[in-house]
């Protein structure tokens, strides 16, 4: 998905993707000094680590922080599944002297009823009335409220807790570097999972995940660090050159969108946002003697 | 009217790459080329800057979902001058600009352009390994860029070394065509012979072994000896060295822009 936002933001954020030796995945730039022989810092994660609509995301600016060479490893909708089935993707992680991995989406793990497809948070059924049927993942859970009723939402919900929880285990038992959890949303780690619309129920980015999800992946070694931001996303789109608005979500690939919120980014992290997370960061890493190892002496 | 969904220009010292880099960039399917249309055009004085009226004398039908790239060299100050005048009028248009510049060792292309005049082209030329060609390949470089650096930060760039692309052509390509938001294609790298493409023709070969390597490590340690008093082998030495350090390669394109002011414009 890098290089569909680099296509569909093109005018207002070059992203300067990258390929980094026989990867193929498209890696958010600028292309630093990340080098395998030196010491550098990772960050995984989703779309908040890759820094749509911003040209310094808070992976950037911690590692500038620090004089850390570092690989921004930010792809549009991954979970940690993901991550934990690319071998040349943990063979960077384990090279690097810190991991920073975001707390992904509960929509990215897949279930026995719905099934993640590549990385871009499209959801495939594997049964009942819509087998077979792929969808975004909103899309997806209203479909399952109006054909699959409540009690199949809330196993739903279950299985996606129960199967996240595995995920992260299983990335986390992948990765043989220190490592820092990032929370990066605009909603309380808790918060009302109803069952009476798809939005309740998914909630704000990182949908489903709530504090007891949290707590089975964090730990005094693998601490949780990052922000939950106040008020609404509403960051004016401007071109690159002119610096005016620019409309990004046209009306031919995005047509549900209302017409005044075209050359708006209202769902990704501010420059701001991703600035006070850098902040959180920046001040644990100062804070916290025991990852003070991992930043050059 | 239906825009390129990309206005991008590339450009870089004769016998830097330039022809062979916008071959496979607009081998891919979505990118329209055309192809140094100052300097092919420069008897006839010919100053277009406008993206409309140069498709229409070059024939390049303009269309949504595809891309123009746009390709000259700092053969003379002119064509710099005229290309930024182009890519200025085309933000001024609506479209969205970008640029590619190509660096290589000036000392190797000056070298590879001496060849080049003696074996390649069609009209004599007084161009040779002399102290008077050497001054001039490098001098119309350094107006060039002084033109280009005004606008330097102005568009989305990609700097392409030769010497990276000549490592890993494929991830370079893939990198370059990002600038334009289109992901490489599998056949984007197999070319075929194209007569009309001008630039040069020792590019045309339809090989894998897209930079056949000449070692000129030698020739430039005779031209250190000979040329080492003159104050523009001096630059052209900084500039080759910085062209030949790998960890330049992976600084990003605004480090590098600065790192070439530095480079170029001081003395």
């Amino acid at each position: 998905m890098g290089l569909g936002y680099q296509f569909t933001d093109r005018r207002c954020v070059d992203y300067e993707i990258w390929f980094h030796g026989e990867l193929r995945h498209p890696l958010r730039g600028p292309r630093a000094l990340f080098d395998t022989t030196a010491r550098y810092w990772s960050f995984v994660g989703a779309a908040q680590t890759f820094g749509r609509f911003v040209q310094h995301p808070f992976p950037a600016l911690v590692s500038d922080c620090f004089g850390m060479q570092h690989v921004n490893l930010g792809f549009a909708g991954a979970g940690p599944e993901y991550f934990a089935s690319k071998p040349g993707l943990l063979e960077v992680i384990n090279g690097s002297s810190l991991c920073f991995l975001q707390i992904m989406s509960g929509r990215s793990v897949s279930t026995t009823l719905l099934k993640t497809i590549g990385q871009g948070g499209m959801l495939k059924f594997m049964d009942g009335p819509l087998l077979g049927e792929k969808m975004l993942a909103l899309d997806a859970y209203k479909a399952l409220l109006q054909k699959y009723g409540r009690a199949e939402i809330a196993k739903q919900i279950a299985d996606v807790k129960s199967n996240w929880c595995r995920s992260y285990l299983e990335l986390i038992g992948k990765i043989r570097v220190p490592t820092i959890l990032v929370w990066v949303s605009s909603r309380e780690k808790n918060y009302d999972l109803s069952c009476e619309s798809a939005e309740q129920v998914l909630g704000e980015f990182p949908h489903l995940i709530t504090p007891a999800e949290l707590a089975t992946i964090e730990s005094a070694d693998r601490p949780l660090v990052g922000r939950t931001f106040a008020g609404n996303i509403n960051q004016m789109l401007l071109d690159y050159t002119s610096r005016k608005p620019v409309v990004v979500f046209n009306k031919a690939n995005f047509e549900g969108r209302p017409d005044w919120s075209r050359a708006f980014n209202v769902y990704y992290p501010t420059p701001e946002m991703h600035r006070s997370v850098a902040r959180d960061i920046i001040l644990f890493l100062g804070a916290n003697a025991k990852f003070a190892s991992a930043c050059p002496q | 009217m239906d825009k390129f969904d990309n206005f991008i220009t590339m450009f870089g010292m004769p016998r830097s790459g330039t022809t062979i880099l916008a071959r496979l960039m607009a081998n891919h399917s979505r990118v329209r080329r055309i192809i140094e249309p100052y300097q092919t055009k420069r008897s006839a004085g010919y100053d277009v800057t406008s993206v409309g009226a140069l498709c229409a004398d070059f024939g390049v039908k303009e269309e949504s979902g595809f891309s123009l790239l746009v390709k000259e060299t700092t053969t003379r100050g002119d064509n710099i001058r005229l290309l930024h005048q182009l890519m200025e009028g085309a933000a001024l248009e609506n479209y969205r600009v970008g640029y590619v510049l190509v660096l290589r060792s000036p000392l190797e292309a000056f070298l590879s352009q001496v060849d080049a005049a003696q074996s390649l082209w069609t009209r004599k030329s007084a161009f040779s390994r002399d102290r008077a060609s050497l001054k001039a390949f490098w001098n119309v470089f350094v107006a060039s860029i002084g033109i280009h650096l005004e606008h330097a930060l102005r568009f989305h760039r990609r700097i392409a070394f030769y010497d990276a692309f000549a490592l890993s052509p494929r991830s370079e390509i893939a990198r370059l065509m990002g600038l334009f938001g289109y992901p490489i294609e599998p056949d984007q790298l197999r070319l075929s012979e194209d007569a009309e493409f001008g630039g040069d023709p020792g590019a045309g070969a339809a090989t894998d072994n897209f930079l056949p390597r000449t070692d000129r490590s030698s020739a430039i340690e005779s031209m250190a000896r000979e040329f080492g008093s003159l104050a523009e082998f001096g630059k052209m030495w900084r500039l080759h060295e910085y062209t030949k350090d790998a960890l330049n390669y992976r600084k990003s394109s605004d480090a590098i822009v600065r790192d070439l002011a530095l480079l170029v414009q001081m003395p």
